[in-house]
């Protein structure tokens, strides 16, 4: 009777501990999953000091937990802090070598603080991990083109671009990559994709610099007031002066800009070699293009003049002749 | 190499800090130094004096209570605490002047961030040149900022003038380009001169962009460290 009474004893006593570690368990997976909604909060938000007050103490109680070490390591990247970041990062990995995110962040780290060798390390170990990682790729090719290893880097954005066709950076320096390495017929319609689709980003402009100096003007930058606008070139169906839809949406864009900043003028100078009188016509159908499209926006703030020459344009020393095109500049009052 | 090393860490951290408008009380802090036997009774009155001055002159006082707080903490000689707090005041009252010359009044923030500049390695004569475009206060800010972290790394006072006239004239100097040196440093790194960060730097001012186009239209790659590439748009 007394075994009896000992076994069940002992048997309730495993019961009792494998119960304990079994909630133990579930508690700390409802607490990880927590931590991660609060830590991508904070990271959206960029509110990455507010982030390091909410993860410190509780970093402070499981120092060993690789989220909160990522996440610590986050925040204090986000606040222009690498070398705060760096052991906590380093720890996320130590602590889950198997995590390409935290591989891939640790190289981001190991970038911001200049260390070259030792970021594209850390992406190749999370490509290794995951080798369909787009981020870590797309990081490798940036460390890869930065060091002048172009046709490298050219081939990691065209795997960037298999995964994610649209993906901004990897379309931008691909045409960036494939320029050094002078495949200039690739590099011209890489980068008017790119400009279709980012025309208001940040690098479109250099984009469109990269291509006049390849003699292709497609797209023009157009300094309206204070600011360079990158727009597709204004051009007409063959022999007329009636726009095409390109132009057309080109031509909006110029509208927009007017139409709210009233105390600008622009000048719109059509060229058509030897033909002065289509270029008068050109010159014409754009300005009344504008004010039709934006009647808040008077003829007299669009002053058009034509010319039966080619436009000429000069870019890194070259000249390039345009026979017919048509530029459009703000006027100086 | 190493100390050089020490300045960059410095300045980052600096540049990366938020301004501190708010501060704990200081009446605690000073009673509490004097029952330790920190401060005497007439330290104590020299601080509180020399914080007076500053809200009598309707400046920033916030900061100067967290340089006490942080004095007094790392155990600085109260007299050497008191100069201190004498040359922030006296810089605070320069920044405020400068940015006022455009007409509009700066607020506390603007004051601060200007102020400490001169601390920072911002003359006050190429304060004063820079105000003398007129500018909006918080740009001038953000050029003081910009002008004094590039100072701090050496480069060229001629080179960040031009940078500098140039974004104040034409109004595209946003706070990004505090984040200008390092671009610098970067650049410096791969091997190419301050010239060129400055040539492209004045292009990309023109174009309205910022300091990551910079590092760009050199040649140099960006990542995001706030976001992963997934997250960004463009």
């Amino acid at each position: 009777m007394k075994n009896i009474i000992t076994i069940l004893t002992l048997m309730l006593l495993t019961a009792t501990l494998q119960g304990c570690a079994t909630m133990g368990t579930a508690v700390r997976k409802i607490q990880g999953e927590y931590y991660q909604v609060q830590g991508e909060y904070y990271l959206n938000r960029g509110d990455f000091s507010a982030g390091r007050t909410a993860f410190a103490p509780r970093l402070a109680q499981f120092p060993d937990d690789p989220e909160l070490n990522y996440f610590m390591a986050r925040f204090e990247l986000g606040a222009d802090k690498p070398e705060a970041a760096l052991p906590y990062i380093q720890k996320a990995v130590k602590l889950s070598p198997a995590n390409a995110d935290y591989r891939f962040w640790e190289g981001v780290t190991f970038w911001a603080l200049m260390k070259p060798d030792r970021e594209r390390a850390a992406y190749e170990k999370a490509l290794a991990i995951a080798p369909e990682h787009s981020s870590a790729n797309l990081y490798l090719a940036h460390n890869m083109l930065d060091r002048g290893k172009n046709a490298d880097a050219l081939r990691l954005y065209d795997k960037v671009l298999s995964l994610n066709p649209l993906e901004p950076q990897a379309m931008f320096n691909k045409a960036v990559a494939l320029e050094r390495l002078k495949r200039f017929t690739e590099m011209k319609p890489a980068l008017q994709r790119y400009l279709e689709n980012y025309a208001d980003a940040p690098l479109a402009r250099q984009g469109v610099r990269m291509l006049n100096k390849a003699g292709d003007f497609t797209w023009r930058n157009h300094i309206i007031g204070m600011r360079t606008i990158p727009l597709r070139a204004v051009d007409f169906l063959p022999g007329s002066a009636t726009l095409t839809e390109r132009a057309a949406t080109s031509l909006k864009s110029v509208g927009e800009i007017l139409a709210e900043k009233t105390d600008l003028s622009v000048h719109v100078v059509a060229y058509v070699k030897g033909d002065n009188n289509l270029a008068r016509e050109r010159a014409l159908a754009v300005r009344n293009f504008v004010s039709r499209e934006y009647p808040e926006v008077t003829p007299e703030r669009l002053a058009p003049s034509w010319f039966d020459k080619p436009e000429n344009i000069k870019t890194d020393g070259r000249t390039h002749n345009l026979a017919q095109s048509v530029n459009i500049f703000t006027k100086v009052q | 190499m190493a100390r050089f090393s020490s300045l960059l860490l410095l300045l980052a951290a600096l540049m990366a800090a938020p301004v501190a408008l708010h501060a704990a009380p200081l009446e605690g802090t000073l009673r509490q130094a004097q029952a330790e036997k920190r401060l005497t009774t007439g330290e104590a009155e020299g601080i509180r004096a020399s914080i007076d001055q500053a809200r009598e002159r309707n400046l920033p006082t916030a900061p100067l209570t967290s340089k006490v707080e942080e004095g007094l903490a790392k155990r600085v000689r109260p007299e050497t605490i008191i100069q201190a707090l004498d040359a922030i005041r006296e810089d605070y009252a320069f920044a405020r002047d400068a940015l006022r010359r455009g007409g509009a009044e700066p607020t506390p923030e603007d004051i601060v961030r200007t102020g400490d500049s001169l601390r920072l390695g911002l003359t006050r004569a190429e304060l004063a040149e820079m105000a003398e475009l007129n500018p909006p206060p918080p740009m001038l800010a953000t050029a003081a900022r910009t002008r004094a972290a590039l100072n701090a790394i050496d480069f060229s006072a001629v080179l960040s003038g031009d940078i500098l006239r140039r974004g104040l004239s034409l109004g595209s100097l946003t706070p990004g380009w505090e984040q200008l040196f390092r671009v610098a440093q970067r650049t410096r790194d791969a091997g190419m001169p301050d010239d060129a960060v400055a040539v492209a730097a004045t292009r990309v001012l023109a174009d309205g962009g910022g300091p990551a186009e910079v590092l760009q239209e050199l040649g140099l790659t960006v990542r995001d460290t706030r976001r992963g590439p997934a997250e960004a748009t463009k």
